[in-house]
């Protein structure tokens, strides 16, 4: 588990590095960053994820354009994805589960808000569960 | 044309003529219009001319708290890293001390043995273990330490903040941008002497890489609601 890479994604400096702290905290010492989706999918196909941590307002391209991009690509589509954002109303959940993000935090985060979702993630996918 | 009468106008059912007076009203008037609009039209200039700068400063703040923020947390994990090694020292003081203890204990035992047979080491043992502060201190000192870098994991959560305020500046932003395109529009307007019509001028450019309704809020209660949305989707959707 502590060997899981993952990719934050954020066009916040601020939020890349405090995601990235927490992490760290937690035991995930394999991390790497991005600063929108475009980026993200270019250190996917170059440097690969096995996590993705995605917000979702950002420029260039959307979490949510990301998420659709990476469930439509065969060699990313199985990667855990948890959506951490600011919109917090009922369709934007929503729409973000229709795009098969594995769970969903809304800002301001907590250290152990982050972990319990991570590791019910974790515990999912190794199941093989959805 | 009718024929005139004494107070100048025209027969019934005749169209009114202008007067020289009616017309030299209508031109007065006009020629106040004309210096209004051209004090509108400089008014939109300068209003116009104004709102980038006001943009221009919002991104100055954002960019600033940004960069305030990331030394602030630069910091934090100096602190942190600090506190943890302080902290390791001190477990580390604690379990010298633990093991000392064990071996004073032991020798509680001979020296009680000696007692009878020398009160004067046998006192000056007591003074000696009355003295010894043990694992004490330095348990408390780790405590701290734990403390000092939970903190510092607080205040950079509580750093959140400055992501969130960034996107509600920039709500605002696009909003004096997009009053700013309707100004131009009805500066150029004024120039041309031709209405634009609504929808028509240029588009705003899409506001979607910022949520103007972010709200900074530590209450559980917007995650707890999330996570019943999530709950029942899963449900729903996974049998």
């Amino acid at each position: 588990m502590a060997t899981t890479k993952f990719l934050v994604v954020d066009d916040s400096l601020t939020m890349r590095r405090i995601v990235i702290n927490t992490l760290k905290s937690i035991g995930f010492e394999n991390i790497i960053e991005a600063a929108d989706g475009k980026d993200a999918v270019a250190k996917l196909m170059s440097e690969g994820a096995d996590f993705l941590i995605t917000d979702w307002n950002m420029p260039e391209m959307s979490g949510l354009d990301l998420t659709k991009w990476v469930r439509a690509n065969q060699q990313f589509a199985e990667i855990p994805i948890l959506m951490i954002t600011t919109r917090g109303n009922k369709e934007d959940v929503i729409e973000a589960m229709k795009m098969r993000v594995n769970n969903y935090i809304v800002k301001p985060f907590t250290a152990p808000g982050l972990k319990e979702k991570i590791d019910q993630i974790l515990k999912t996918v190794g199941t093989g569960a959805a | 044309m009718g024929k005139k009468r004494n107070n100048g106008s025209l027969p019934a059912g005749q169209g009114a003529w202008p007067t020289r007076d009616s017309l030299d009203k209508f031109i007065k008037v006009v020629s106040g219009v004309i210096p209004l609009l051209d004090s509108i039209r400089h008014s939109l200039e300068e209003s116009t001319g104004s709102i980038p700068k006001v943009s221009q400063q919002l991104d100055n703040v954002t960019k600033a708290t940004e960069s305030a923020t990331v030394e602030i947390l630069d910091l934090l994990e100096r602190l942190s890293a600090r506190a943890a090694s302080l902290g390791d020292t001190a477990a580390r003081l604690r379990s010298a001390a633990e093991a000392e203890a064990s071996r004073l204990q032991a020798m509680d035992g001979l020296m009680a043995s000696l007692a009878a047979a020398r009160p004067d080491i046998a006192a000056l043992w007591r003074e000696h273990r009355a003295a010894g502060g043990g694992a004490a201190i330095p348990a408390d000192m780790e405590a701290q330490c734990g403390s000092i870098s939970a903190d510092a994991m607080s205040i950079g959560m509580a750093l959140q903040v400055q992501d969130i305020t960034t996107q509600q500046i920039a709500g605002v932003a696009h909003v004096i941008e997009a009053v700013r395109m309707n100004l131009a529009d009805v500066l150029q307007s004024l120039v041309d002497g031709e209405t634009i019509p609504a929808g028509q001028g240029d588009a705003l450019p899409a506001g979607d890489h910022f949520n103007a309704e972010a709200q900074y809020s530590r209450s559980p209660d917007r995650q707890e609601h999330t996570d019943e949305i999530v709950e029942r989707w899963k449900r729903g959707h996974h049998g």
